[in-house]
């Protein structure tokens, strides 16, 4: 048997064997179907979120058919049956209501500003805002033109509705005098939107109108009895008006440091998540003890941090540039650019703490399954800060969230969350990144211990007291 | 004689209340095939382990190549454990050479070997393929070309022919051969004193963490005047 002719052999350094881990760990990662299949998939799953209620609207046959709601420009036409005994709708004033709206027509009277059709490209359904149906803004029920007609018998109007010849019909019931009961007929179910009818406020105003007009004699008390708030905003500093309330760029403030918290989680998360299913399959193959006997199980550790971690990085980059980056575009969005880095430095800091303990849980685990089961307390306690997130929305750095932001375990993402919302004193941010990286540092040494002893074993999962052991004996 | 390639000097080495290895002494030298024999729980596994620096021993030495051990030593050495096995579903040269780089290779000379020792043990074909598509026995072809493949000085197999048909056994043990007659000095671990016997030219026999018995095949069967290896090793226990 002949050997080889004798290669050049480079004196192997810890840093060299690192990064061949390290390179193998991420050509495998990123190569794997799973990673490319996830890098597409999920970017393509929130897309197909946001069109589902389009193509759901499309499918259905269009808005009206969906929500029962029709658009503003086109008239709804509604009936009415009085069954009550005596009667309470008076003719005139369903003729006093429809009178208005030929006066609206004719007066081409115009709908509240923020109801008009947006010039926008967005597509129709979300040009119209269902919430603000019912709405009674005198001469429109809503946002729609709506024309009342009456019907002398339930049989008429239910033939009427079911030939389209209303979109539905209020019968006021013979017990409606003690009981105000009132059944609406309406042609088809309406799954999405069920219990809103375009006619309930005019309805209403016929009915008060009609109980109203002949027992009040002063038209303007009846006016202000039918109409009795006609609201208006005024903007007291409009220099501040990017940070009104309800605003974009107040919503979007709010909205992205959460995203970048979520989106550094993830990358923690993704990252660590791949050692520990790559420490599983290593166990599970049987291949660790071969590696051992080439590299440390400290270089081992390290490596596969190095190179899980840039897949980890590849792959939230990827979904920050198609999540988070049609978000900072629109401006405004108060994240600066150090802000940024900070935010990356946390998260860096806080992936090297967790994939060392992840890469020891790995270990210690006899599969994948069981591992995922042990790091779930991991996930949980870095985590934590997302189930407060209330505290740092307000910007004013309640000792908790600061608190949160300085423990090691929890700061990678209460820290960004406290980027996010708003300033942080430089020796806060200074102290907690020391902190992190102190703890980084030191669960590298412990994960290392764990991991080079639990690696090689088979069997029983080891008992805390066992792995405290390994971590004190080193 | 000359210096020994490996010499283990009065390793102790204890888990919890279980001494695994209990002042062991050894030597290897250049060119021979040794073998470390006993039965399983012997503790010959931990004292490899010791050997390739996985584990640290709680008292005594060991030296490689004629020195103290150092980690740059351990790219001399090719190590199968008897827990073995392959990343599944990469391809066999991208295994081989990644395990080439990890001893010290660059990238084209541990290509380059994976690729010779796929040639010589008729493995050249599957070369592209996935470790998962291979035939156990060939399974374990590749992982014996993966302690070859770093162009070892130092060979230690433990349990070599653990889970192999009688074919792949005689396989490997012309493998061993040949690679012996190649200059190659080989520690084999087993507790197949047969096969033992055949290739060995120098054994100890481990029981309960002591050697009971060390030299060659027919000093050690001369010790306890035992006909064959394995009679002297249950002598030499029962002793």
């Amino acid at each position: 048997m002949q050997s080889p002719p004798e290669p050049t052999r480079r004196r192997s350094s810890p840093r060299r064997r690192i990064l061949t881990v390290a390179r193998r760990e991420f050509i495998a990662t990123v190569t794997r179907v799973g990673y490319l299949v996830t890098l597409v998939a999920m970017p393509a799953l929130l897309a197909a979120i946001a069109l589902l209620p389009t193509v759901g609207v499309a499918l259905s046959g269009g808005e009206e058919q969906l929500l029962g709601i029709k658009k503003a420009s086109e008239l709804t036409r509604v009936g009415v049956v009085d069954l009550a005994d005596p009667p309470v709708i008076l003719a005139t004033s369903i003729q006093w209501h429809n009178d208005d709206q030929g006066a609206a027509r004719a007066e081409d009277r115009q709908l509240p500003e923020h109801l008009h059709e947006p010039e926008s490209d967005l597509p129709e359904i979300f040009q119209g805002d269902p919430l603000l149906a019912n709405i009674d803004y005198g001469g429109f029920d809503g946002n729609r033109r709506l024309e009342l007609v009456s019907f002398a018998t339930r049989e008429a109007a239910q033939e009427a509705t079911l030939a389209g010849d209303v979109d539905e019909v209020f019968v006021l019931l013979p017990e409606y005098w003690s009981t105000s009961q009132i059944t609406v007929l309406i042609p088809t179910e309406r799954p999405l939107n069920p219990g809103a009818y375009s006619g309930k406020t005019s309805v209403a105003r016929l009915i008060r109108h009609s109980l109203l007009a002949p027992r009040i004699d002063e038209p303007a008390v009846l006016e202000r009895m039918l109409q009795v708030m006609e609201v208006d905003e005024e903007i007291l500093d409009p220099t501040t008006d990017a940070s009104a309330p309800g605003s974009l760029d107040q919503a979007l403030a709010t909205l992205v440091p959460v995203l970048f918290a979520m989106f550094f989680s993830m990358m923690i998360f993704v990252s660590s998540g791949y050692l520990l299913d790559g420490v599983g399959e290593e166990k599970e193959n049987r291949v660790l003890e071969i590696l051992l006997a080439s590299v440390t199980a400290e270089e081992l550790l390290l490596g596969k941090m190095v190179g899980l971690g840039a897949a980890g990085l590849l792959q939230s980059l990827f979904f920050a540039a198609v999540g988070l980056g049609p978000l900072l575009l629109l401006g405004g969005a108060g994240v600066g650019a150090m802000d940024i880095v900070a935010m990356f430095l946390c998260a860096t800091l806080g992936f090297a703490m967790y994939a060392s303990l992840m890469g020891a849980s790995g270990a210690v685990a006899g599969n994948r399954h069981e591992g995922r089961q042990i790091s779930a307390f991991w996930t949980l306690l870095a985590a934590s800060p997302l189930f407060l997130l209330l505290a740092f929305m307000t910007g004013e750095d309640p000792p908790i969230a600061v608190a949160l932001s300085l423990a090691p375990p929890t700061a990678p993402i209460a820290m960004t969350l406290r980027l996010g919302a708003g300033d942080v004193p430089m020796w806060q941010l200074g102290l907690s990144l020391a902190l992190m990286a102190a703890t980084a540092y030191g669960a590298w040494r412990v994960g290392s211990r764990v991991f080079r002893v639990a690696i090689l074993m088979t069997g029983a999962r080891p008992s805390l007291k066992q792995v405290w052991g390994w971590v004190r004996r080193g | 004689m000359s210096e020994p390639i490996l010499r283990v000097d009065s390793v102790r080495k204890a888990f919890a209340s279980v001494q695994a290895v209990d002042g062991v002494s050894l030597e290897v030298h250049e060119g021979e095939v040794f073998g470390l024999l006993g039965p399983n729980g012997a503790g010959k596994s931990t004292l490899i382990r010791i050997v390739v620096d996985i584990y640290r021993p709680d008292e005594g030495a060991v030296a490689l190549f004629g020195s103290p051990m150092d980690r740059q030593d351990l790219d001399r050495i090719g190590y199968l454990p008897e827990e073995r096995g392959l990343y599944r579903k990469r391809k066999i040269i991208q295994v081989l050479t990644y395990l080439g780089q990890l001893k010290g290779l660059s990238k084209s000379d541990a290509e380059t070997s994976a690729d010779h020792w796929l040639g010589q043990l008729g493995m050249s074909e599957h070369r592209d393929s996935r470790v998962e598509t291979l035939s156990k026995g060939n399974q374990q072809k590749i992982q014996l070309i993966g302690t070859l493949v770093g162009c070892p000085r130092l060979l230690i197999w433990d349990e070599p022919f653990s889970g192999l048909d009688p074919v792949n056994v005689a396989q490997v043990r012309d493998m061993i051969r040949g690679l012996r007659d190649s200059g190659m000095t080989v520690v084999l671990s087993t507790h197949l004193m047969d096969q033992a016997e055949i290739l060995c030219d120098r054994v100890a026999l481990v029981d309960h963490g002591h050697v009971v018995l060390q030299g060659t095949v027919d000093e050690a069967k001369a010790a306890v005047g035992a006909r064959t290896l394995e009679e002297a090793f249950l002598r030499a226990v029962s002793a």
